[in-house]
């Protein structure tokens, strides 16, 4: 067995998980997408109960119907955070903090495999269950969208999962690099979860409160427009770069500080 | 002379304030079987993760075939066996998956664990979760054995095993050193460090307190005789060099004696026994003795220049 096949092994029941409740979620909602067509009116009487400032607090700036505030009201802006959060941070903490504290870290380091190898091929593998993962998100609505006759572009959702993608990255590299620096899968996985948690409520504070706009920018959700992007066809491609420049940047600085990290088990 | 191929030289690694070892100093020659012998925290697990790369010194040198431990790690890895004492194989393969991985890390071929996981009566198909700590150990001890390396680096191997298997890792121990492979062996078992080694470090609160040949450090600490005579004795029948009274009651008696026993048993003969037990001490009951005695905190031999 190599170390990659181990490693897509040890993903294996995550992503055997975190896929069915993603799919299945992502399916039942492209389903559901009819009823919001037929009742679009009644839909959005009801918005209209809402401040508009609330509801783009939660990216639902149009109406339900629309792909795009379709998507980003059920997978972008909900589920598809919580699954990358999830993900990132089991599998991000995992090669290093946690397989130390388990004492397995030892044995592959301990053969001729190189410190960087052994990341590296983690970090192989967080890519591979990110990607899964943002395909099984977007093929899921797509796909039961267009079997009940939803007119969804598959570029476009296409493009929202690759933006998905890449904010999954971002997250699992930054969950790698504080896993190798505090060498603690509770203390890497408290402080990326915080950061993100505390990036919502910028988020939503920066949308429901004028004065708070200036913080808006420091939200990762604000750098995911995928309703844009789905209806009408804006691809942020600063945004994407924001992400990879994140991921990469974390990964490579996990690579370079685990080469030389002491590993007190 | 030959270049030791396990040296360490004044090595030191603290963890910010808190002490991992101190100035430990020792050299194992090719073909050896070193022991390293202390209680637990005293810096054993350290000294072996300095040795393999895991952490890096704060002062002194470590190396391994020649190679700085740290800098070359891996170079030095195609040429070390290592069993951690506490390796956290993964439950939720079997132990023929666990062993195939490591063998493919280490370049040896699929299956090449099946002799040694039949010799030591291991199951390869059930899966590691479900595996006794027992089972779980053995595990380990195949993994260091199974290949060729020339260095074999065993942290406390033999914990969890039961005595038959204690006894088969001491015959591949034996069949290591007979092969010429270098070994150096973790343990707080005095009696493991006795049949595995030839020589033996003592390491106490983080320091080298003593480096021996296993001969030599039998001569030089004690052995408890426990006797229980058909008569009560006075406490000069046992007044011998080399021998203390440590209790008496009755007609039990508990006596100390370092290195050679012949003049107590000479003594023994002409009393009437009833029942005796001689034991070799602990490692507990040696450090007691270290510390009783106030043994002087230095190497008692130089590392080869």
């Amino acid at each position: 067995m190599t170390a990659l096949r181990l490693e897509l092994r040890r993903d294996r029941s995550l992503l055997l998980w975190l896929g069915v409740a993603l799919g299945g979620y992502a399916a039942l909602m492209g389903f559901m997408y009819p009823i919001m067509l037929e009742n679009d009116a009644l839909f959005a009487a009801y918005m209209d109960t809402f401040p508009k400032e609330f509801l783009a607090a939660f990216g639902m700036t149009g109406l339900l119907s629309d792909p795009g505030v379709f998507f980003t009201t059920y997978i972008g802006s909900w589920l598809w955070p919580i699954i990358a959060a999830a993900a990132g941070l089991l599998i991000g903490t995992r090669a290093v903090a946690a397989d130390l504290d388990r004492g397995f870290l030892d044995l592959p380091l301990a053969t001729r495999i190189s410190r960087t190898r052994y990341l590296a091929t983690s970090i192989t593998g967080q890519v591979v269950v990110m990607a899964v993962l943002a395909t099984v998100a977007v093929l899921g609505l797509w796909a039961s969208g267009r079997l009940v006759g939803a007119e969804f572009d598959l570029a476009r959702f296409g493009l929202a999962g690759v933006l998905a993608f890449a904010f999954g990255c971002a997250i699992a590299g930054s969950a790698t690099l504080l896993s190798v620096l505090t060498l603690s899968r509770s203390m890497a996985s408290g402080i990326v979860g915080g950061v993100l948690i505390l990036m919502y409520a910028i988020f939503v504070l920066s949308g429901v409160a004028g004065d708070w706009q200036w913080l808006g920018p420091l939200s990762a959700w604000n750098h995911f427009p995928t309703t844009k992007l789905i209806d009408q066809g804006v691809f942020p491609l600063g945004d994407l770069a924001l992400f990879t420049v994140i991921a990469a940047g974390t990964w490579l600085g996990a690579l370079w500080a685990f080469r030389r990290r002491d590993l007190a088990a | 002379m030959a270049q030791p191929v396990i040296e360490a030289v004044g090595l030191t690694k603290l963890y910010g304030k808190r002490r991992g070892v101190e100035e430990v100093t020792f050299a194992v020659d090719e073909g050896q079987a070193f022991g390293f012998l202390g209680p637990n925290g005293a810096g054993k697990t350290t000294t072996i993760r300095v040795l393999l790369g895991f952490l890096r010194a704060t002062r002194g040198e470590a190396r391994v075939l020649g190679q700085h431990a740290f800098d070359e790690a891996p170079a030095i890895h195609t040429r070390v066996a290592y069993l951690g004492s506490d390796p956290g194989f993964l439950g939720e393969l079997t132990s023929a998956e666990q062993l195939d991985y490591l063998a493919r890390l280490r370049g040896l071929p699929r299956g090449a664990w099946r002799p040694l996981a039949e010799r030591l009566e291991l199951d390869p198909t059930v899966r590691i979760r479900r595996l006794s700590r027992g089972n779980r150990q053995k595990i380990g001890v195949i993994a260091a054995f199974m290949g060729h390396e020339p260095v074999l680096i065993l942290d406390e191997p033999t914990s969890g095993l039961d005595p038959l298997m204690q006894r088969e890792f001491l015959a591949l121990a034996a069949e290591a050193r007979a092969e010429g492979r270098t070994m150096f062996l973790s343990s707080h078992n005095l009696v493991e460090v006795e049949r595995a080694c030839d020589r033996v470090a003592i390491i106490r609160d983080g320091r080298i307190v003593d480096v021996s040949t296993v001969g030599q450090l039998l001569g030089v600490h004690w052995r408890s005789v426990n006797l229980v005579l058909s008569a009560p004795a006075a406490p000069a029948a046992f007044d011998l060099p080399n021998v203390e009274v440590a209790a008496m009651t009755g007609r039990e008696v508990h006596l100390m004696v370092r290195g050679d026993v012949n003049p107590l048993l000479d003594r023994i003969a002409s009393l009437t026994v009833q029942d005796i037990a001689i034991t070799t001490p602990d490692v507990e009951d040696l450090f007691l003795r270290y510390y009783r005695d106030e043994a002087p905190v230095t190497a008692t031999e130089e590392v080869p220049a």
